[in-house]
């Protein structure tokens, strides 16, 4: 049988988890809202950044040097490479 | 609480620090540490933009040592064609491309695939090695398809008394200083096929990575074993632009080179 002291413990012990798990989830939202916040500003001027644009991935590697058996390629394309478009325009503007 | 309150207030000094730098971190070759290049296009822990750098399974360049002769059926089948030439130096290497992306540089065809050229750039000295040792320079052809396939051949660079007079106009239009803005136009056509090496025709092959952050893998390597020769002079003028523009050699980690029969 649980007493008094018992449940006065319980229920402080809950109140002390609480009280972890809203400190918690006040620490991430802030975390998520500031960089949103930030982004936002007006004053940020995009166009003076010097770094590069992000740039795009490419296809992922083959298992082994490709094209160069005869059933290479098709095997390739039957795992069916993600399009990437901007592959093209990413290495007409960086040594890629 | 208050010890709360300071942890609180080093996350936002933290996101707002790294709001002051940019997205993707500037990188350079003196220190080719890429993969500890830290950004702030994601959050922390995934805020390493180059991280397949360090930690990629296929890597390039890598050292031309120990290969595996093979027939290759699928053969390279060099296309390419003259084009009105965009001189461009991007700050990392001199690079040549149709002025537009539109414009056809011809292809490079694998067998049935077919690669796009897209642009060429030089390195100085060469970034793949043949048995430990490196060429003054290596020019690697670029293509892509549209798909984002990509196919490099790689040209070995070595010196000799007669000049390449294709090599010559790369060297006399090319910007001296990095023309990221500007680059456009010119009215001189390029014909990058006089690039290619004389020979037999024999090429290594492997699968690698872009040689520059993020070092992307999934590029299909194909280098020539004959190199193509310049003069002392051009390469002395070839190195006025930059000069160890070099990736460092990458480990195999399991991969077999082939060299085509």
């Amino acid at each position: 049988m649980l007493g008094d002291r018992d449940f006065r413990f319980i229920s402080r012990f809950g109140e002390y988890i609480m009280q972890r798990l809203m400190t918690f989830l006040g620490l991430a939202l802030m975390a998520i809202a500031v960089p949103a916040l930030a982004s936002d500003s007006p004053n940020e001027t995009p166009t003076l950044k010097t770094a590069p644009p992000s740039p795009p991935p490419v296809t992922p590697a083959p298992v082994s040097p490709p094209a160069v058996k005869p059933n290479a390629s098709g095997a390739e394309d039957a795992q069916g490479a993600p399009a990437q478009p901007s592959m093209k325009d990413y290495c007409r503007e960086h040594t890629c | 609480m208050r010890q709360h309150l300071s942890f609180a207030f080093l996350i936002v000094l933290s996101t707002l620090s790294g709001r002051l730098n940019a997205a993707n971190p500037d990188w350079n070759y003196s220190n080719q540490n890429w993969g500890a290049l830290t950004g702030t296009a994601t959050p922390a822990p995934l805020n390493y933009p180059y991280a397949e750098c360090a930690i990629g399974a296929t890597q390039a360049p890598v050292d031309i040592a120990t290969t595996k002769t093979e027939r290759i059926l699928n053969g390279l089948t060099v296309n390419w064609q003259s084009f009105p030439a965009d001189f461009y130096n991007t700050g990392y290497a001199i690079q040549v491309q149709p002025y537009a992306g539109d414009l056809n540089a011809g292809t490079l065809k694998i067998g049935k695939d077919v690669y796009p050229l897209t642009q060429l750039h030089v390195h100085a000295p060469g970034e793949h090695s043949v048995n430990g040792a490196l060429y003054s320079a290596e020019i690697h052809f670029v293509h892509v398809r549209d798909d984002g396939r990509l196919a490099v051949l790689g040209v070995f660079v070595t010196l000799a008394n007669a000049s390449n007079a294709e090599f010559q106009k790369i060297l006399d239009n090319m910007p001296n200083t990095p023309t990221i803005a500007t680059h456009n136009k010119s009215s001189v056509v390029f014909n990058p096929k006089k690039l290619l090496p004389p020979g037999n025709g024999r090429f290594f092959t492997y699968s690698g990575s872009l040689t520059t952050p993020p070092c992307s893998a999934g590029v299909n390597w194909y280098i020539y074993e004959t190199p193509l020769a310049i003069s002392p002079g051009q390469l002395d003028q070839l190195v006025k632009f930059y000069n160890g523009n070099n990736r460092q050699i990458q480990p195999l980690k399991g991969r077999t080179l082939v060299k085509n029969k």
